[in-house]
């Protein structure tokens, strides 16, 4: 698709001028985001460690898995170049942070390029996120981040092989699959030499201190990604495709401002402490703002999800006008 | 337009003046859109359609010598047309500039604006 064929041109809303200012990225704002989130995990860790045996220790292990999992958005912010000035700064951060996140960064970057490009777009968006019609168990699954945890192992370990998912293969270029293979490679052998040394040690503290954790965290980063476009209109056009969502001072600092995801759609070149801003700016030509969290889950919940008879009859029905259909499940591995 | 001081092939790109550092702007040259640039104190060209998936370079961000495709945060270096990495992988064409008495001048063959703009969009 080429930018200007999509519904509405975004660049509409923003001249250019105010453009070139919100786009301007900050090495300093970044670290201390990026380093804020690494002490925030410290001190979740250390909570993991004082608690350990007793029966504080689920709750602390709930809580520092969701800072775990919210490294998704600087995952996603590094993905666009967007964490740092200094690119170096910006490609090791993102090999770091999808290390401990668990995602193939060059793969992730491909993914989520097509994202913006066919945004709720059925069979294309490879993030899309619930597609309907949705069911309560593809709700739960989502939420659970079922198919992420069933499916990257496979995934991850065949591009190690040099293999790559049909589904996968048309975003990415030949060209670049070696470098995709290697990264897979790279990335298996860390996570080898970190299971190894756990069981040389007979230590569980990976288990206890990271994947556990990262694990429990997950519901609450995936109803993040479930607000950010479930229930909005899917088409091409970035006012009504995405949400926006009223968020605490906290979660919205763990989020990196993703919350304000209509924005980041509209400019998805402006670092993340800039989308406060474009909210000021533009914010009223866009999709009103999920009234927090919670609200707009029991929307989704209320208005999105069909019985599986619902369902079936839904996608025959798309079938036989030509429409298309996920049935796939290409996405929530991110 | 007035005709360029350098010959036929010279195509007339703007004021140096108008230009900050970091800065892009695009041109038309026939049917073929330029992005010139002005990057650390030096004007720069390039096709202005990025080779990844059809956005205007010149919507897009500079960083030092570097050019960042709006759309999917594709980087090609200015200078060189270089691609920089995912998601972009295919060089962009590279123009040359010079600036006569405060104006600058693009040089595009007529065959290169034959080829190239077969790809190019509808101007806006």
């Amino acid at each position: 698709m080429l930018r200007w064929d999509m519904a509405f041109d975004p660049y509409q809303l923003i001249d250019k001028k105010a453009r070139k200012a919100l786009t301007r990225r900050n090495d300093r704002i970044g670290l201390m985001h990026l380093g804020g989130h690494f002490a925030a995990i410290g001190v979740g860790g250390y909570a993991v460690y004082l608690t350990y045996g007793t029966i504080f220790m689920l709750p602390a292990m709930w809580l520092h898995g969701i800072v775990l999992a919210c490294l998704f958005a600087p995952m996603h912010e590094c993905s666009h170049g967007t964490a740092f000035r200094t690119r170096w700064l910006n490609e090791a951060s993102y090999w770091l942070v999808s290390l401990v996140y668990i995602s193939q960064p060059t793969w992730y970057r491909y993914r989520h390029a097509v994202h913006h490009t066919y945004t709720q777009i059925q069979g294309k968006d490879p993030a899309m996120v619930l597609p309907s019609p949705t069911t309560w168990q593809h709700y739960f699954e989502q939420l659970l981040g079922w198919r992420f945890w069933t499916t990257f192992p496979v995934v991850i370990t065949k591009h190690a092989m040099g293999r790559m998912r049909p589904q996968d293969s048309w975003y990415v270029p030949k060209n670049d699959l070696p470098r995709i293979y290697n990264e897979a490679r790279i990335m298996l052998a860390v996570y080898g030499v970190v299971a190894g040394a756990a069981i040389y040690f007979g230590s569980i503290a990976p288990l206890v201190y990271w994947l556990i954790p990262r694990m429990m965290g997950e519901p609450l980063q995936r109803a993040w990604r479930i607000a950010e476009h479930k229930g909005c209109e899917e088409g091409t056009d970035v006012r009504t495709n995405t949400r926006s969502t009223k968020v605490s001072l906290p979660m919205r600092l763990l989020c990196w401002n993703m919350p304000y995801h209509s924005e980041h759609h509209v400019l998805p070149q402006a670092p993340f402490f800039a989308l406060p801003e474009v909210n000021r700016l533009i914010g009223h030509q866009l999709k009103p703002m999920g009234d927090g969290l919670l609200a707009v889950d029991q929307e989704v919940r209320r208005s999105c999800i069909v019985s599986p008879a619902q369902a079936q009859s839904i996608v025959e029905e798309r079938k036989r006008r030509n429409e298309s259909v996920d049935t796939s499940w290409i996405c929530h591995l991110d | 337009m007035s005709a360029s001081p350098l010959g036929p092939d010279w195509h007339p790109a703007g004021n140096a003046a108008d230009f900050e550092d970091e800065d892009v702007e695009q041109i038309w040259v026939g049917r073929l859109a330029v992005a010139v640039y002005k990057a650390n104190g030096q004007f720069y060209a390039t096709q202005d359609v990025c080779t990844h998936e059809h956005a205007y370079l010149s919507d897009g961000v500079v960083v030092d010598c570097i050019v960042e495709c709006p759309f999917h945060q594709g980087r090609f270096d200015v200078r060189t047309g270089a691609a920089m990495g995912a998601p972009v992988i295919v060089p962009l064409q590279t123009f040359p500039v010079q600036v006569v008495d405060g104006r600058l001048f693009v040089r595009v063959l007529r065959e290169q604006m034959e080829s190239l703009s077969e790809t190019m969009p509808r101007p806006r």
